[in-house]
């Protein structure tokens, strides 16, 4: 399934129509039965920010999400198949079916980790910053977070910390105006949440997240202004299309702002705009979303029929390999006992 | 295009039942894969349940604000390929669906079940019960296969077994409620409403050929037998309500067991002379469309004329079964009425009191037959059509309870 077009933006459409369909079959996979867990956080109506943030990182950049990250992931290149299998429990997953939805990580794509706490991701990238200079390579490190990690503490303390040793780092706030059920403006008085980031001296900006051109492009700026030092925060506002997760069918908001919302469509304006400029024609997107959709179909087959964990695998890749293996209780006691009798 | 009968699903980890929050596509519409099908409250909150594929609702098998237990059927779909979930049938073969995804990959579902449920009566006699109900019923020792639920379908509810427990019937009522031909229980919702509102216990049945009732009628014996069975089961006395065809069976009911039954109301009672609108009968029987279906309705009076499309696709979906033919021809000789009810009136004379209310723009049955009425009953004469309990409500609510001090 190659695109018969080099637009950048007919890629970025493709990309987000992938995200987008595979979330649809994580919801088909929840109603059937199927996936570990029933705490699946969609990023439907946010696949922008996924993509016009992910389309301007390069091999060897590492990145963080929050608990709605499996739009960033596919950005990046995931296989949607071990994506899948991993959402299902199943042992061909990415992390073997031990993380789900919410933990998923995979070192050789730059991923260091999905994170179920509210902003937990964000002060490893603040690391990962510091370890790309001290290699002395250009890469840079993206923390993706939601508004409501932007009332956790320790955002300002990694903001902080990048701006003072000038890291190679860029936070990203996708705004989808709900903590949960909270919306935005009941969670804060200062909703212009990039002018904290300038106030902590990094460079700030905020951005529609329903066109993906835009984004991609202030994006491109903040992610070049990191490779030499000066780290970044951007803002993608977009709204959040269902309920905080596949659970939740969002009876706090009303149904007129919802429909207004989902106006706000990343997806459908990128279809528009390919149309409007002739790089490609209804035939042609339509072909393209059957094919994706027969990907993605694919994935929940993938995921079904795989092999489910082995009960005597349930202790790999919990610790560090080179971590030593505990004592065991008899060599710890004549290690003692001997020490004694010597004393 | 298959038939399936969906289950209702496990949608979180912890659930063992929901509650139906809203159907969001009609019997007989088409939907797309993705589409919402109905919402779903469970111990924590609304979930929306999406078709898995494109297809089409053919019946819901449950209804808004009914507690479901996860694996229970809800509803009987067509669609192009067999779901993925566990528990769906195909109506062709009637066996679940072999190595469903669920069961054969996570064995633990199963072990879970057995945890949370009483043990397994045989399901194959009709014997259903909440889990609430048979969490309690095991707690205070009540043999569940001796109780008759009131809930839908004759499901045990808890409050059956409470009622149980504390020696009561589970079927005591102040009020139950017979409607007329063509017609279910739910027509009753409005009254049943206000007298509830006024603390009465309120029971309304669905007849054989109507509504939910499995049993078909294939005679007028088969409609006052059963209505027999439900007074016997009865602790204490009723105060007996039909609706036209339903008055008739009343009056029947309660001539053959006086005893269980305090009052009888009669509203638009038919057989009370042989003069009756015959086509709408008919019509009632064979109806096929939604026109139809709307000038049939027209009959009965200014209420009914305006009922939402909703309301009369429902009406109409469960008449075009066509259950009522063979009733239809038992009722009408020619276009007249085989119905007697004053031999019935007769025998109850001195046992309870009788009141009859008619509606003056009734075009079904014509609003002389009152004159035809014995002396010993009551006549209420409203501003209505054929169903008084629609077009005034509380007028009707208001004489079943005496609310009226001077008469």
């Amino acid at each position: 399934m190659r695109l018969q077009t080099n637009s950048r933006l007919a890629a970025h459409y493709h990309l987000m129509r992938r995200i987008r369909t595979f979330e649809e079959r994580v919801g088909e996979l929840f109603v059937r039965g199927q996936s570990a867990g029933s705490m699946l956080h969609l990023s439907i109506g946010e696949e922008a920010a996924a993509v016009g943030v992910g389309s301007n990182m390069r091999d060897g950049d590492t990145f963080t999400t929050h608990h709605r990250g499996h739009g960033v992931f596919l950005a990046r290149g995931a296989d949607p198949r071990l994506m899948m299998a991993e959402i299902a429990g199943k042992e061909t997953g990415y992390c073997s079916g031990k993380g789900g939805s919410m933990h998923i990580a995979d070192m050789k794509l730059g991923h260091l980790g999905a994170n179920a706490i509210v902003g937990g991701g964000i002060p490893s990238v603040v690391g990962a910053g510091l370890a790309a200079r001290h290699r002395k390579s250009d890469n840079i490190s993206v923390a993706f977070f939601g508004d409501g990690a932007t009332g956790q503490g320790i955002l300002y303390e990694s903001m902080n910390m990048a701006a003072l040793w000038h890291l190679p780092v860029l936070f990203v706030c996708i705004n989808n105006q709900y903590g949960m059920g909270t919306r935005i403006d009941n969670a804060t008085a200062a909703p212009d949440l990039h002018k904290r980031a300038v106030s902590f001296g990094l460079e700030g900006a905020q951005v529609d997240g329903s066109d993906v051109e835009t984004v991609a492009e202030v994006a491109g700026d903040l992610i070049s202004d990191a490779r030499s030092g000066k780290p970044g925060f951007l803002v993608v506002d977009c709204y959040r299309f269902y309920g905080h997760a596949r659970m939740d069918k969002s009876p706090y908001r009303d149904e007129t702002e919802e429909a207004q919302g989902r106006l706000r469509d990343p997806v459908a304006k990128a279809r528009q705009t390919l149309i409007s400029r002739g790089e490609m024609n209804d035939e042609s997107l339509d072909e393209l979303d059957r094919q994706i959709a027969a990907e993605m179909d694919a994935t929940i087959d993938f995921a079904a029929d795989a092999r489910e964990p082995q009960l005597d695998s349930i202790f790999d890749d919990v610790y560090d390999p080179s971590t030593p293996p505990p004592e065991s209780v008899r060599d710890r006691l004549a290690r003692v006992l001997g020490r004694a009798r010597q004393a | 295009m298959i038939k399936l009968t969906l289950p209702m699903p496990r949608l979180g980890e912890t659930m063992d039942s929901g509650t139906i929050a809203s159907w969001n596509v009609a019997e007989g519409d088409s939907f797309e894969r993705g589409d919402t099908l109905l919402e779903l409250e469970t111990d924590k909150t609304l979930v929306e349940y999406p078709a898995l594929e494109s297809g089409r609702l053919i019946e819901t098998l449950v209804a808004e604000g009914d507690v479901v237990d996860v694996g229970d059927p809800i509803a009987i779909i067509e669609s192009e390929k067999i779901w993925p979930i566990s528990g769906v049938q195909d109506e062709h073969t009637s066996q679940p669906k072999p190595d469903s995804p669920v069961d054969s990959l996570r064995p633990e579902h199963s072990a879970a079940n057995q945890d949370t449920t009483m043990p397994e009566v045989s399901s194959g006699d009709g014997f259903r019960a909440t889990p609430l109900a048979r969490r309690i019923a095991k707690l205070g020792d009540v043999d569940l296969t001796i109780l008759t639920g009131t809930g839908r379908r004759h499901r045990i509810e808890a409050t059956d077994i409470i009622a149980a427990l504390r020696g009561a019937s589970a079927a005591k009522s102040d009020f139950l409620l017979l409607h007329g031909f063509g017609s279910n229980a739910m027509s009753w919702s409005g009254l049943i409403a206000s007298l509830e509102a006024q603390g009465a216990q309120v029971s309304a049945l669905d007849l054989p050929g109507h509504g939910d009732n499995p049993e078909e009628a294939s005679q007028l014996d088969d409609l006052i037998d059963y209505v027999l069975t439900y007074l016997r089961s009865l602790s204490e006395k009723v105060h007996l309500v039909g609706h036209s065809l339903g008055a008739f069976v009343a009056a029947q009911a309660a001539s053959r067991i006086p005893d269980i039954v305090s009052k009888v109301m009669l509203i638009a009672p038919a057989g009370c002379g042989p003069e009756i609108n015959a086509d709408f009968l008919r019509g009632l029987s064979s109806v096929k469309d939604i026109d139809q279906m709307r000038g049939l309705l027209k009959m009965l009076g200014p209420n009914a004329a305006d009922f939402p499309d909703t309301v009369v696709n429902a009406m109409l979906q469960e008449l075009s079964r066509g259950r009522l033919r063979a009733l239809a021809d038992q009722l009408l000789d020619g276009s007249s009425s085989c119905l007697d009810i004053l031999p019935a009136l007769a025998e109850i004379k001195d046992r309870m009191p009788v009141s009859v209310a008619i509606g003056i723009q009734d075009q079904i049955i014509p609003k002389d037959h009152l004159f035809r009425l014995p002396p010993h009953v009551r006549i209420h004469i409203l501003n209505a059509g054929h169903v008084p309990q629609w077009d005034a409500p509380a007028e009707i609510a208001a004489l079943l309870q005496n609310r009226y001090a001077n008469i």
